[in-house]
């Protein structure tokens, strides 16, 4: 089975180059200015794994970082 | 924040404004360079004019390229950064296509003396053959650049950003073969004029103009 993995940003390495929203659109957006913002919901699916991968060693200034998520539990924490 | 869109945005909206700047340049190119002329001279004819609308594509690939990280883009909010970027990656096929043309419709051309010898290989070609090898080169350096963004975080991982700096080189190569093999006329001389003072007061300004102040763009 896959880990399901998060995709974060660091919003000051980020000079805006746009490859990462190229690579994984469905996770990964852009702002007015072109900076990059990412929907930090664990991806499960191998495809999308493999994408988030993708758009992380495609970024020139490393901002962009690929985590191994938590498994979602069915019941939210408090 | 922003959030991300869960599928990718349309893909015809650029492709069509693609398709429609270069049937409108096509069209004025044709009223500006004179009526077509049909019969043995027709693959010369094709040749020409698919040769023009590749560099007027690749101007306009290169100039969205250099707009894409211009510190004054933030001022224009419209259209978006995505969509600018789909648009510079269709202008980058279309370019390509229109190169394709271009180069078959010459090879195919008895009295151009060119042939796939010198369409393919730099200095090959009897006709001019050092203006033809620029272009040749620019074809081959054109074709790095392309595939390495293509495949970004794949084939060269990030280094596909040090590849793609060569695009300036793309453009002034295929800017001397246009002007050295292609400009048999005065207005075409005006185009090549034209069209390289716009890429070059883009990349001057990109270089040395500064950021707007947050407060000027309506940053929050």
């Amino acid at each position: 089975m896959n880990e399901p993995v998060a995709l974060s940003v660091d919003m000051v390495r980020c000079t805006g180059h746009g490859i990462c929203a190229w690579v994984f659109p469905q996770r990964v957006d852009l702002d007015e200015w072109g900076f990059a913002h990412v929907d930090p919901t664990p991806v499960a699916s191998a495809s999308d794994a493999r994408r988030a991968r993708r758009a992380e060693r495609a970024c020139p200034r490393r901002a962009l970082t690929v985590t191994t998520a938590p498994a979602v539990s069915g019941r939210p924490t408090v | 924040m922003t959030s991300a869109r869960t599928s990718r945005p349309a893909a015809a909206a650029p492709a069509v404004v693609a398709a429609l700047v270069m049937l409108v340049a096509g069209y004025a190119t044709t009223l500006a360079f004179g009526p077509l002329r049909v019969g043995r001279m027709l693959p010369w004819v094709l040749g020409r004019g698919l040769g023009i609308a590749a560099y007027l594509a690749l101007v306009g690939l290169t100039a969205l390229g250099l707009w894409l990280r211009h510190p004054w883009r933030v001022r224009w909010r419209h259209p978006t950064p995505q969509v600018q970027l789909r648009v510079h990656a269709t202008l980058a096929g279309l370019t390509m296509a229109l190169l394709a043309g271009h180069i078959v419709a010459l090879v195919l051309d008895s009295y151009a003396g060119v042939g796939w010898y010198g369409a393919l290989v730099p200095s090959g070609s009897h006709f001019r053959p050092f203006a033809v090898g620029l272009g040749t080169v620019s074809l081959y350096v054109g074709l790095l650049v392309g595939i390495t963004a293509a495949s970004a975080g794949r084939l060269l991982r990030r280094a596909w950003l040090p590849v793609h700096r060569l695009a300036s080189v793309v453009f002034a190569l295929a800017w001397l073969h246009g002007v050295l093999a292609g400009s048999d006329t005065p207005r075409l001389m005006l185009m090549y004029v034209g069209t390289v003072g716009l890429v070059v007061v883009l990349a001057a300004s990109r270089r040395f103009a500064a950021v707007p102040a947050p407060e000027a763009v309506g940053a929050r």
